[in-house]
């Protein structure tokens, strides 16, 4: 007898529950990841690497393993400008990857950052200006960089991606022509 | 009706509600926020404790570190600026090393506690607060840098200059006490970060 009010479980009800179910599986699963993103380290290899570098830069090739944390005038302007200087630590004259000793695959930009002017406007790329043996802002009219001219910008690399992508930066304080500097060295 | 046997696949519904509710229930329980520990927390404090290093290294280099621990007003028994509490709590001390501190870390949404850590007469251990904002994180870092003081160092004025005549040997109201030879004191400058 298969009348109407004798059946167990339709087909039907069963497509339903077992597609609720499965929908609220599939939630979960994406969900709970989506959570906890934030405190992943992406990017494991950069973390390591952009410290070493960061602490390498401010502790000794720019200045003197003795003082670490003081960097020094010639060197740091002759590290921007790609310039073997003698008593200098840094390697070479080649690209900042090959300077700062990671592999050339890698993207790596380092900049010096400061707040010179005593409105405190906020920090802003430093520049040496050759000409009056000053640091200056990379805005200032004394910042000239190009052909023509000694002054050099304190920073070098690619630009770091804007739009996407993990980057790790690493922040150091040092002391530069008796201005306190912010050391950035960005990889990804 | 009575020979049904079910209407309608409730078990599926059960589940369902089961697995919502214990995910519900185990983000009740963590609170997950982001100033929760996490790999990419200790990379944050790494650097926070690498800029305090470098501030104390380039104030130790511009030589900013003693006349900030100098900066102290004889009269008033109390550094200059401070007053009521014993320590500063918004602005630091109008010196290079404040100056620095506050590029570094104010500028940037990083609150820190400045403490100077020496021994009394006596030979007991005291720490002093000369900045202090509050109970730190549990998230906070430490960076330190120990400073020698002499018998006839000066204390310095207001717009951080050495007052001349002064010596810490006659200074009767300053925080330290002489522990003998002429050596007046050491002390260790704390620099306690943590974000806020």
């Amino acid at each position: 007898m298969r009348g109407h009010n004798k059946r167990g479980q339709t087909t039907l009800d069963f497509a339903f529950g077992m597609s609720l179910f499965i929908a609220v599986v599939v939630f979960i699963f994406l969900f709970v990841p989506g959570i906890l993103e934030p405190f992943t380290a992406g990017a494991q290899a950069e973390t390591v690497t952009t410290n070493r570098v960061a602490d390498e830069l401010t502790h000794g090739l720019l200045g003197s393993a003795r003082t670490p944390g003081v960097l020094n005038r010639t060197c740091t302007v002759g590290f921007f400008s790609a310039v073997a200087v003698d008593g200098c630590a840094y390697g070479g004259t080649g690209t900042v990857p090959e300077r700062v000793g990671i592999g050339s695959n890698q993207n790596v930009n380092v900049t010096i950052y400061g707040n010179l002017s005593a409105s405190g406007d906020g920090r802003d790329v430093l520049c040496w200006d050759e000409d009056v043996d000053a640091l200056v802002e990379q805005g200032d009219s004394g910042c000239v960089v190009g052909p023509t001219s000694q002054d050099v910008r304190l920073q070098d690399g690619r630009s770091p991606p804007q739009r996407s992508g993990d980057s790790v930066t690493a922040t150091r304080v040092a002391s530069l022509f008796r201005e306190d500097v912010t050391v950035e060295v960005v990889m990804w | 009706m009575v020979d049904r046997g079910q209407a309608h696949t409730l078990e599926a519904v059960v589940a369902g509600l089961l697995l919502l509710s214990s995910i519900i229930f185990a983000l009740q329980m963590t609170a997950v926020t982001p100033l929760s520990a996490s790999t990419s927390s200790q990379h944050i404090e790494n650097q926070q404790q690498s800029v305090a290093r470098g501030v104390l290294a380039a104030a130790a280099e511009q030589e900013s570190l003693k006349p900030t621990v100098l900066y102290w007003n004889e009269t008033v028994g109390d550094f200059h600026g401070v007053t009521g509490v014993g320590y500063y709590t918004n602005e630091p001390p109008n010196t290079t090393f404040g100056g620095m501190l506050e590029r570094s870390f104010d500028q940037r949404g990083i609150s820190y506690n400045v403490y100077l850590s020496f021994e009394t007469p006596a030979g007991e251990q005291k720490r002093k607060r000369m900045i202090y904002r509050g109970v730190p994180s549990d998230n906070a870092v430490v960076a330190a840098r120990t400073v020698a003081l002499m018998d006839d160092d000066p204390l310095y004025s207001a717009v951080s200059e050495p007052i001349a005549g002064t010596t810490l040997d006659n200074s009767s109201s300053f925080y330290m006490g002489d522990t003998g030879g002429a050596v007046y004191n050491v002390v260790r400058v704390e620099v306690v970060t943590w974000r806020i």
